[in-house]
């Protein structure tokens, strides 16, 4: 892409203070996602992610603190360097975020309708009548029946499928043109996430949003997504366009967790389960963070960490593999399923 | 670490409770080591001309009475009194609301309501009055009486505390695995002891400090512990008509009342937010 | 009546579950004057063999957790049978009931409400144990610090509470706890759905070699399909407090004949992009057991093309299609 992205995170690190010591949840995060683009962003508990995500916006402060040198730029400006008036005008307006509990991020004693129509006059100076009618526009447009209706309702009087829908129609109400979903689904049945997820992908066509899609589940990212980073111990570890990350996984943590994930075509004997648990943030190991689970380990990684490596054009893996491919095949593919002490 | 060991550590961090702590263990001292401690006798008068009503000084720091008596020794002597009232009563209302609440929680919706309705009732009753009223028909009042008196009319509002906590966390899988388990329910009150532990160790000491106002009000009223036994209601009494021309008599007390009370109020505060469940890293909210 | 598709000459089941409803009766409305009953089981019958597995999937709202719940009589049932190898569970008085719990244990879905915060785990593990008087002082320590190691956990886990570990871990410590008085049965509810991934397959793996070496079965609940295709030779679909379509998993996952089933599984994220399937879009907000509709609980989202006056007002029973049944009054064979 000749053009600049939308949203370049460089050095994204963020850390919090606690009585264990210092955690390093985002530790080095480097992410690009272009105009337009969908972008997923995988990962287990305590990988980073959500952390990722609040810190784009700012979020995490005054809890955690952002590195001096991470940069989050947006169209080219920095975010992280803006006066917090300019802040406020990009969130919501122009990047939106909604989470996993849409029961959480609603008001309760406030009418959805006058929720979003709020939104709406926060950032743009139109009329309560203009609001409104915005407001009942984007319920329709997420595909929420009798809008006008549902417009006066309460949070409470929705099912979950209708309470993340009005989080996005409330998160597009201004036409952002990035929008952060983090988890959107989980918390939602299998068939109403499906239709979710097929909501923002063609609101996404619709309205030439980018959408940067975190979470756990590596099946929403396979339907979902152009291109996908994997996060490991708050670092990026592997990323590709989608198809190349699941046909051909390059790092051994990509490889797991594809591994790990039972699947309804197949039924395997026993699953092939990743080794041991994810350490915690205020401890990370040395060398290549997963080195201590991973079944190629030998001393370079224990030593020394990896930098993300270019695999092939766009596939980029955080691995020593890449450059001695030949020490995959002296271990096998064979993982131990139950460790002596598990997660 | 243990949940008591992360309690404690939030407590420590809570200065106001701290600060109560250290009063409160103060006065706990001078109770107990009043006759060491006290220059004096209670009730020894002394020079009866010489030290009647002399303000503060170094031989006498909260100066004498108009009986010339040592108003610092009967302060501390006082102390006994108001603390072993006070923490008395309040061990006693803490047993029985945790029993009661326990009962109402775990034996079923009859007898939940049979109790809980009763305490609606209870609760109606001012606490002052009934206590008043027992004592002034009771002559020669012994302290174990005056205890069980300000203990038995103290649990009410406890007990629907704890007897709520209960509900709460009965709901929670982890009960349902001990009746899966088939543990009974007495087994079952085992399990929720700690957790309503919380609740009721908050409850009794701000509880003390009730009880310690309300005793030294019933001296106040001449009710109560009977003189010659010092009293800080009693004192507080004497001294109300010497206010302007010997104030220290009803000051000592008076402020030695105010910090003990206020002690006990400041740690149970502390308390409060140490235990309070929502604080506990991953546990029950 | 019984899971379609078990062979009659095999041994009796040693769960079987007839016609069980658990209605509820709450008040609703302005200052509670009306009353409405929740439907949340209503009318199942299952059958789970011995050292078998039975899958249990539905979304939110069927009433799988209820059903977990009454079958072990942790809520009592409003109508119906529940038998354990022969014996009727729902008519035992207190005491031999105690006895049968030793017999038929539940793993929960949660990981951090399982587990009472103020307790070892040691002495979580050790409690059955103690409630059975199964094994006092030295020996029960012994057997404790067995059955942790069975499960995977380090030793000095006895003397560590539960915040201490992880989800993974506490479901561990959830497992050894009902493991502890050698039920023959365990409802799992969903245990593995609040684990990540890779946890998520220790934890089945775990449950796989259980069962192996201890003869266990498993009466497994959970709304993945895919988990549940691992672990249940045999599964039963749950929709608004029926069960719809039940039989041999493969069956059911290659040529589902219930529309419900049809649309989960159309709905279910696949961890392969090249993967195109179409989806079957559902109509409507999933009902509200308290208001079921009438006839076909699924009717008013139902995609069939041929959805009529019978399905609206005539409640399916299952039908036999070979060895899977499917209540549904349009499937074909």
């Amino acid at each position: 892409m000749s053009e600049a992205p939308l949203l370049e995170l460089r050095d994204l690190r963020v850390t919090y203070t606690g009585p264990d010591g210092t955690a390093r949840a985002v530790d080095g995060v480097d992410l690009v996602v272009g105009a337009g683009e969908t972008v997923g962003l995988v990962g287990e508990s305590g990988c980073g992610k959500s952390v990722t995500a609040l810190a784009i916006l700012r979020l995490v402060e005054p809890d955690g603190h952002v590195g001096l040198g991470s940069s989050v730029r947006l169209e080219g400006r920095d975010l992280l360097a803006l006066p917090l008036k300019e802040l406020r005008h990009v969130r919501g307006n122009h990047v939106a975020l909604i989470f996993q509990e849409p029961g959480a991020a609603l008001n309760p004693v406030l009418t959805v309708g006058a929720q979003i129509a709020e939104t709406v006059r926060e950032h743009q100076k139109v009329s309560k009548s203009d609001a409104w009618a915005r407001t009942v526009e984007m319920l329709t447009l997420v595909g929420i029946p009798e809008p006008e209706v549902r417009a006066r309702h309460y949070a409470h009087q929705l099912s979950g499928g209708m309470r993340q829908r009005v989080l996005i129609a409330m998160a597009l109400a201004c036409k952002p043109r990035l929008l952060i979903a983090d988890e959107p689904t989980t918390a939602l049945d299998v068939t109403i996430q499906a239709e979710i997820l097929e909501l923002l992908a063609d609101l996404q066509r619709r309205l030439g949003m980018a959408v940067l899609l975190i979470t756990h589940n590596l099946g929403v990212v396979a339907g979902h997504t152009r291109r996908t980073a994997v996060m490991y111990a708050g670092q990026i570890v592997e990323e590709a366009t989608t198809g190349e990350l699941f046909a051909r996984p390059a790092h051994p943590y990509t490889e797991g967790l594809l591994a790990a994930v039972p699947r309804l075509g197949e039924r395997r004997e026993r699953l092939a389960a990743i080794p041991g648990q994810v350490p915690p943030a205020t401890a990370w190991p040395t060398g290549c963070r997963f080195h201590p689970r991973c079944p190629y380990a030998w001393d370079k990684c224990r030593g020394e960490m990896p930098p993300l490596l270019d695999l092939a054009p766009g596939h980029k893996a955080r691995c020593w593999l890449v450059q001695e491919p030949v020490r995959r095949t002296e271990r096998g593919p064979g993982r131990t399923a139950a460790p002596p002490h598990g997660t | 670490m243990t949940p008591g060991a992360a309690a404690w550590r939030r407590f420590r961090r809570h200065r106001p409770a701290v600060l109560g702590a250290g009063l409160a263990a103060l006065v706990t001292v001078a109770t107990l080591a009043a006759p060491v401690l006290a220059p004096h006798g209670p009730t020894a008068i002394l020079d009866p001309i010489a030290l009647q009503l002399r303000p503060p000084s170094p031989a006498h720091p909260l100066g004498t009475d108009a009986l010339s008596r040592d108003v610092y020794s009967r302060v501390l002597h006082g102390a006994r009194v108001s603390l072993t009232v006070g923490v008395a009563a309040a061990a006693l209302a803490t047993i029985v609301a945790g029993a009661v609440g326990l009962a109402a929680g775990l034996l079923g919706p009859r007898t939940d309501a049979a109790l809980m309705r009763s305490v609606d009732v209870l609760l109606a009753l001012p606490r002052l009055l009934v206590v008043m009223t027992a004592v002034a028909l009771w002559e020669s009042l012994p302290l174990a009486a005056l205890v069980g008196l300000l203990g038995a009319t103290g649990w009410f509002a406890l007990s629907r505390l704890v007897r709520s906590r209960v509900r709460e966390l009965a709901a929670a899988d982890f009960v349902t695995a001990a009746v899966a388990l088939g543990a009974d329910r007495l087994r079952l009150a085992r399990h929720l002891l700690p957790h309503v532990g919380a609740t009721l160790v908050v409850g009794a000491t701000l509880d003390v400090g009730n009880i310690i106002l309300l005793e030294a009000g019933l001296s106040f009223l001449g009710l109560g512990v009977a003189p010659p036994t010092p009293t800080w209601g009693g004192m507080i009494l004497e001294g109300r008509s010497l206010m302007f021309n010997a104030p220290w008599v009803a000051l000592g007390p008076g402020v030695a009342l105010l910090l003990t009370v206020l002690a006990f109020n400041l740690v149970g505060d502390g308390l409060r937010d140490a235990l309070d469940p929502r604080h506990r890293g991953a546990g029950l909210a | 009546m019984n899971g379609a598709g078990r062979d009659p000459a095999a041994n009796a089941p040693l769960l079987e579950v007839t016609g069980l409803r658990v209605h509820f009766t709450r008040r609703t409305g302005f200052f509670g004057a009306r009353r409405e009953t929740v439907r949340a089981v209503d009318g199942v019958s299952l059958a789970v063999g011995r050292r078998d597995t039975l899958g249990l999937v539905g979304e939110s709202g069927c009433g799988k957790t209820t059903l977990a719940r009454a079958v072990l009589r942790l809520i009592e049932p409003t109508a119906g049978d529940v038998r354990f190898d022969g014996t009727n569970v729902l008519g035992l008085a207190p005491r031999p009931m105690r006895a049968m719990r030793r017999r038929m244990q539940i793993v929960f879905q949660d990981p951090w409400t399982s587990l009472n915060p103020r307790m070892t785990i040691g002495a979580a593990v050790r409690e059955g144990l103690e409630i059975h008087r199964l094994a006092a002082g030295a020996e029960a320590d012994r057997r404790v610090r067995q059955l942790l190691e069975e499960v995977g956990l380090p030793d000095d886990a006895v003397r560590r509470y539960p915040h201490e570990f992880s989800g993974g871990q506490r479901q561990r410590a959830g497992i050894a706890r009902a493991l502890a008085v050698k039920p023959d049965l365990i409802v799992c509810d969903e245990p593995v759905s609040a684990l990540d991934v890779s946890v998520q397959a220790q934890i089945l793996n775990l449950f796989a070699d259980l069962q192996a070496r201890r003869g266990l079965s498993y009466l497994f609940i959970s709304h993945d399909l895919a988990v549940v295709r691992h672990l249940a030779p045999r599964v039963a679909v749950m929709y608004l407090g029926k069960i719809v379509e039940e039989g041999p998993v493969e069956r059911i996952l290659v040529s589902p004949r219930h529309p419900y089933t049809q649309a989960l599984l159309s709905a279910v994220p696949v961890p392969d992009p090249e993967t195109k399937r179409p989806r079957i879009v559902l109509a409507g907000d999933p009902p509200s057991p308290a208001n079921p509709p009438p006839g076909c609980p699924f009717h008013p989202r139902c995609p069939h093309p041929g959805v009529d006056a019978r399905c609206r007002s005539e409640p399916p029973s299952l039908r036999a299609f070979g060895e899977a049944a499917a209540a549904c009054h349009k499937a074909e064979s």
